[in-house]
């Protein structure tokens, strides 16, 4: 694996981008962003990875990962859900969530593993 | 595609979790760069000592933010390789019984695919089992030259040749 470039002197050591400011490429529903994977995922890698997509649907569990926070929320699958890791800004808010409570996160996707993955999100409405 | 289950022995015995933690870092004397990913995705079969893992290459963060662009692009061409995955065992299956509570040592042995390219690896690992909860750690090396990454001549000074990984995975049982 691995790495980078950037001549020395160019180096910035800027913050990632922080997306609240950034207008979704979709919007759309957990249930619907899981389904659009699960029935074809080439598909659905061409339209949605590597864009920002504002998710809504409902907390499954909010999880510490490793000094961080990542949201699953519900799909219509038992198991699979989308996986929501939040960037650094958004850790305090995600303290005042609650199972079952209706959320809606901007991040963007990279993809499907178990679940549907989205980085760098940001809580919408809570 | 990423499908498990189906490989393993029974429900009971398999584990698993989807915000596994694999860290990375490139060190040379002009600049470390690493990365963490909070969202990996492996399943563990204590019975048989199968595992497996995926992770998603474009869900890696940076501490330098502009790192993550070349990264996905010039190196590892996520949108032409989105994950990397690995399939093993752990050697010592038949001397312990990873049901009981303990602390074991083992080697893990199997195939890690990274841009399409499958290499046999060998790594040390330790696997933590408590009641109903398992924890396995591991560092090793990669060749970034196994993996066919190439580094432009004029950046190879801030491009480790080998790469540190870290996996750090907290195992939930798997219950449908």
């Amino acid at each position: 694996m691995i790495i980078v470039i950037l001549i020395a002197l160019l180096q910035v050591f800027k913050p990632a981008q922080n997306l609240h400011k950034v207008k979704p490429d979709y919007t759309l529903t957990s249930s619907q962003l899981f389904a659009d994977f699960s029935e074809n995922e080439s598909q659905a890698n061409a339209k949605y990875v590597g864009k920002i997509l504002l998710v809504k649907g409902e907390i499954k569990e909010v999880i510490h990962a490793n000094d961080e926070k990542v949201i699953l929320l519900k799909t219509e699958d038992i198991f699979s859900g989308i996986s929501c890791r939040l960037t650094g800004s958004e850790f305090l808010k995600a303290e005042l969530l609650n199972k079952n409570q209706s959320i809606a996160v901007k991040g963007q996707c990279s993809g499907k593993l178990i679940d549907v993955v989205l980085n760098n999100c940001v809580i919408i409405n809570y | 595609m990423f499908v498990f289950v189906h490989a393993f022995s029974s429900a009971q015995n398999v584990y698993f979790t989807r915000t596994g933690h694999i860290y990375f870092i490139s060190q040379t004397d002009v600049i470390d760069i690493d990365a963490n990913n909070n969202q990996v995705a492996s399943f563990f079969d204590i019975e048989t000592g199968k595992l497996q893992f995926a992770v998603l290459i474009k869900s890696f963060e940076f501490s330098l933010a502009t790192a993550k662009e070349h990264f996905n692009e010039s190196y590892m061409e996520s949108d032409k390789y989105p994950k990397a995955t690995f399939k093993g065992e752990i050697n010592e299956v038949d001397e312990i019984d990873l049901k009981e509570p303990g602390i074991y040592q083992v080697d893990v042995k199997g195939s890690l695919t990274i841009r399409g390219i499958t290499k046999i690896i060998e790594v040390p690992a330790e696997i933590e089992v408590r009641n109903n909860a398992i924890n396995a750690k591991s560092e090793f090396v990669l060749a970034i030259a196994d993996f066919n990454i190439k580094v432009p001549k004029v950046v190879q000074h801030r491009v480790a040749k080998q790469v540190m990984v870290n996996v750090n995975m907290d195992y939930a049982p798997y219950k449908k």
